[in-house]
């Protein structure tokens, strides 16, 4: 296409098309959230949304690593522990408070969350972390000398349970 | 590539399609045509090329434009009507529509460069010679797609919809129009809009919901408080205060009436919302249906067969989501009707028949049922044939074939891997065709059926409920938790009464005497109550089996709104779908046929035939002298036995080969006995597996434990030399 047609094509588009704002956020400000003494966070466009946690079903014959599911916003959305998704015990994560949700194009889940810590804007120079490294997490910021593990949505939906 | 762009190279992808499938229509229907009808059909090509061939200019994609150019040039001398188009035409025109969607797809991946294969194409049709050789159909074409509905936005509208006239519809016709709706050339609008729309305003209706349950919540508060005063009022309350304490109740009556009341509409409202969004989400099935016209015709001309489809009532709706599932079997069915069902023209000839062959559908709404008949009129099933195929192939002995009536034997064709076809074809021959199509209209909540006259034809009659949207279910509590049962996997429910202080453990339906299973512990679910010996029964069906479920609390039946499960829940093998209770709770819909599986039903014969198969049982015991002696006597007394070493052990083979039975000492290194039975009762497959502990231990503290972890029996050794651990095996396994 010559650069003359795309020019015109664009400009007509543009005049067709609607901008999408939430693009233009800093990849820096995340939505920070306390699990189990670990701070977590998310990158902003990749949740989608949070709410209190209420009427939790329990799935039944499920693994223990996905807590229940919630209808949200008129899908059935899956609750999952993070402790519990990498094989650590975990007790008492149906009675966490509130769920943040992850999204990555089409898909969701809901991550439950003990404190939701709120937007932050993270220095995103590279910590040392001598954790386990652990499927969905992307890498570790800095929140005043407390590590952070930021979660990616595209990881963990590569782990073959939540894959589709 | 930029997004606007692509937005609307998007609507150019749907235009194409939709001028693709009003051309193949045309020219599929000027074979039949006659001159005048031909000159009209020719028309159509004409407006619908030209249309593809301007679009294609405007994004300068230079070679599909040359194509429709081609398809114009090549059709030039047809277009009086006066003659048919020469026979390789058609087939080539239909192959340059197919690739020209693959071209713009291509530019919508940011590939610019020229498709050699449309060049290829156009060449094709602008050289006469090779316009003339008749040329084989393209194999197997992916069959034009279901309009897709794109939006977008101009910059005269603001509601985010693309208006299109209806005489612009792809098909050519005027759909849309209402009887006597004004005059001749009258058009209804229609309005386009996505999908993704549409699910935005089903949440949007999900978050008013969740408005509606804290009015609820608020309009109960305003309830309690009002009591609350009224009570004051009836006590001792000073007259200083009396009549403020008076005005304020009177106050909050009014305020939680008038809640009460709003509450109420916002229900009635939201469910007439509700309503209207479902209805939005019907599409004709004609969507589907259209496409089998090109195929069948392909099809029949590559098996040196003429065939015509047809096809009346394609304007009844159905959910988008249930069209999409019924395109595969329909599919399937059409290929069948070519393959099996019409005759070769000198054939039908022969038989008297018109050279072409017929095949038909018929669709009809009646109730929340639609009724869908696909049928030929071709050879018919000769079911003396299928009889013999069937004995030949060893899907049934020469008695049990000969048992069978006419219309048992046509229901073989559903079965799996059993097919009628003499050798492979592309599409038939693998008898993967009509038992798929059984299970896909089965996932639907349908069913299937075949009648024939041999000589005459043959009809499939798919019946499916009118919507996916909701469903009839039977709720039910276990452990707890609410649960969803498709009514039709219900065969019957009952409350069982015992005549003891032990609960009965069996069930008479009819003078079928069933086992009961413990419906909580098949689901893995926590905190059953087994204790009580009166409780109600439901028992479940699938495919001639039976099984009977100890619920805690039947429900009720109730008609629920269905919701997909994301993929990690589709992988919990009980579950199909979710529902939405009207409270904003979800309860989950259960397989039937998978927890039949996992309780281990069988049908009456299968459970002969296990019988008689040896049962497996895995010993677990580190001491080698007593895993030989285990061994030794539940293998003479007809059992396969595998032994294991520790408990570790044993559970690797229960993963990997499974088993009937467990026997495992309680006192093992690392992984004890009790262990194994608490890892094996935590692992969703195991769950039911009869475990029987052997021990030297014989306190109540220790039967205890056992019955604690989730052993089914616990054998002491004394008792063991007594025969209590063979009566145990053969108790629990039925024998």
């Amino acid at each position: 296409m010559s650069g003359e047609a795309e020019s015109i094509l664009k400009q007509r588009a543009e005049a067709l098309a609607l901008t999408d704002q939430s693009a233009q956020v800093s990849d820096h400000v995340l939505v920070l959230f306390l699990r189990a003494g670990q701070i977590y966070g998310i990158r902003v466009g990749e949740v989608e949304g949070g709410a209190r946690l209420r009427d939790l079903s329990v799935v039944p014959g499920g693994p223990s690593w996905i807590v229940g599911a919630v209808q949200h916003r008129g899908r059935v959305l899956s609750l999952i522990d993070l402790p519990g998704f990498w094989g650590q015990e975990t007790k008492g994560a149906a009675d966490l408070p509130s769920y943040v949700v992850l999204t990555n194009r089409s898909r969701q889940v809901g991550i439950l969350v003990e404190d939701l810590m709120g937007l932050h804007n993270i220095d995103a120079a590279p910590v040392p972390y001598e954790g386990v490294a652990k499927i969905g997490i992307a890498d570790v910021a800095r929140l005043r000398k407390r590590p952070v593990l930021v979660l990616s949505a595209r990881s963990l939906f590569s782990d073959p349970r939540l894959a589709s | 590539m930029d997004d606007a762009i692509r937005q609307v190279l998007n609507i150019f992808q749907d235009e194409l399609r939709e001028n693709s499938l009003a051309i193949t229509d045309a020219l599929i229907q000027i074979e039949r045509a006659d001159a005048a009808g031909r000159k009209t059909l020719m028309k159509e090509v004409f407006r619908h090329a030209h249309t593809v061939k301007g679009n294609a200019g405007s994004f300068g994609l230079q070679d599909l434009e040359e194509l429709a150019h081609a398809i114009e040039t090549a059709l030039t001398p047809f277009r009086d009507g006066q003659k048919k188009p020469t026979p390789g035409i058609i087939p080539t025109v239909l192959e340059a529509l197919d690739r020209g969607a693959k071209r713009v797809a291509q530019a919508m991946a940011g590939n610019d460069e020229p498709d050699p294969v449309i060049q290829s194409l156009a060449a094709k049709l602008l050289n006469p010679a090779a316009a003339a050789t008749p040329n084989p159909p393209p194999s197997a074409p992916p069959p034009v797609e279901k309009p897709k509905q794109e939006e977008v936005r101009t910059k005269e509208e603001t509601t985010g919809v693309h208006r299109r006239r209806a005489e612009d519809e792809g098909t050519g016709e005027v759909s849309g129009v209402q009887p006597g709706g004004g005059g001749q050339g009258a058009q209804t609008e229609f309005i386009r809009v996505s999908m993704a729309r549409l699910g935005a305003l089903d949440r949007q209706l999900d978050d008013l919901r969740e408005v509606r349950s804290a009015l609820e919540h608020h309009s109960e508060s305003a309830r309690r408080l009002y009591w609350g005063l009224e009570a004051t009022l009836a006590s001792q309350v000073d007259e200083t205060v009396r009549d403020f304490v008076k005005s304020l109740r009177d106050q909050v009556q009014v305020l939680f009436r008038g809640m009460s009341n709003d509450v109420g509409e916002l229900s009635s409202k939201l469910s007439e919302a509700d309503d209207e969004l479902r209805g939005l989400r019907m599409i004709p099935v004609r969507g589907i249906l259209a496409p089998l016209k090109r195929s069948i015709w392909e099809h029949a001309h590559s098996a040196g067969k003429q065939g015509r489809f047809e096809m009346s009532g394609a304007d009844v709706a159905l959910d988008r989501k249930l069209l999409e599932e019924l395109k595969d079997p329909l599919m399937h069915l059409a290929r069948n009707a070519v393959d099996h069902g019409l005759e070769t023209p000198e054939e039908r000839k022969r038989a008297g028949k018109p050279a072409e062959g017929l095949i038909w559908v018929v669709v009809e709404q009646r109730g929340s049922t639609v009724f869908i008949t696909f049928a030929d009129d071709g050879r018919g099933v000769d079911v003396v044939k299928v009889r013999a195929r069937a004995i030949e192939r060893g899907v049934l002995s020469s008695e049990d074939a000969a048992k069978l009536t006419e219309d048992g034997v046509r229901e073989l064709l559903f079965s799996s891997g059993f097919s009628m076809a003499q050798s492979l074809s592309k599409t038939s021959g693998r008898g993967v065709g009509l038992d798929v199509v059984r299970e896909n209209i089965g996932r639907l909540g349908g069913k299937v059926s075949i009648r024939s006259t041999l000589g005459k034809g043959t009809q499939f009659l798919v019946e499916i409920p009118l919507t996916l949207a909701t469903t009839q279910a039977l709720l039910v509590e276990a452990a707890g938790t609410v649960l969803a049962l498709p009514i039709v996997s219900v065969t019957a429910s009952t409350y069982l009464m015992s005549d003891g202080a032990k609960a009965a453990s069996k069930v008479d339906l009819n003078g079928q005497i069933l086992q009961i299973h413990s419906f909580a512990d098949v689901l893995g679910l926590q905190g059953a109550d087994a204790s009580k010996s009166n409780f109600p029964v439901i028992v479940l069906s699938d495919a001639g089996r039976k099984i009977a479920f100890r619920v805690d609390r039947l429900l009720g039946e109730r008609e629920v709104v269905v919701r997909p499960i994301p993929p990690e829940l589709t992988a919990v093998p009980h579950l199909t779908a979710a529902a939405a209770l009207g409270d904003g709770r979800l309860v989950f819909i259960l397989n039937a046929k998978a927890l039949l599986e996992a309780a281990g039903g069988v049908t009456p014969e299968a459970r002969a035939e296990k019988i008689s198969a040896k049962k497996r049982i895995v010993v677990a015991d580190d001491s080698i002298t007593t895993r030989s002696l285990h061994k030794q006597v539940l293998e003479s007394a007809g059992f396969s036995v595998r032994t294991a070493s520790s408990g570790e052990d044993a559970f690797r083979i229960l993963i990997s080969e499974g088993a009937d039975l467990v026997v495992s000492d309680v006192n093992m290194p690392r992984l004890d006995g009790l262990g194994l039975t608490r890892k094996i009762r935590k692992e969703r497959r195991l769950s039911a597996l009869p475990i029987i502990l052997v021990s030297s231990l014989d306190s109540e503290h220790d039967r205890k434990n056992a019955e604690e972890a989730g052993a089914s029996a616990y054998v002491t050794k004394q008792e063991y030399q007594k025969g209590e651990l063979l009566r145990l095996v053969k108790g629990f396994l039925f024998l």
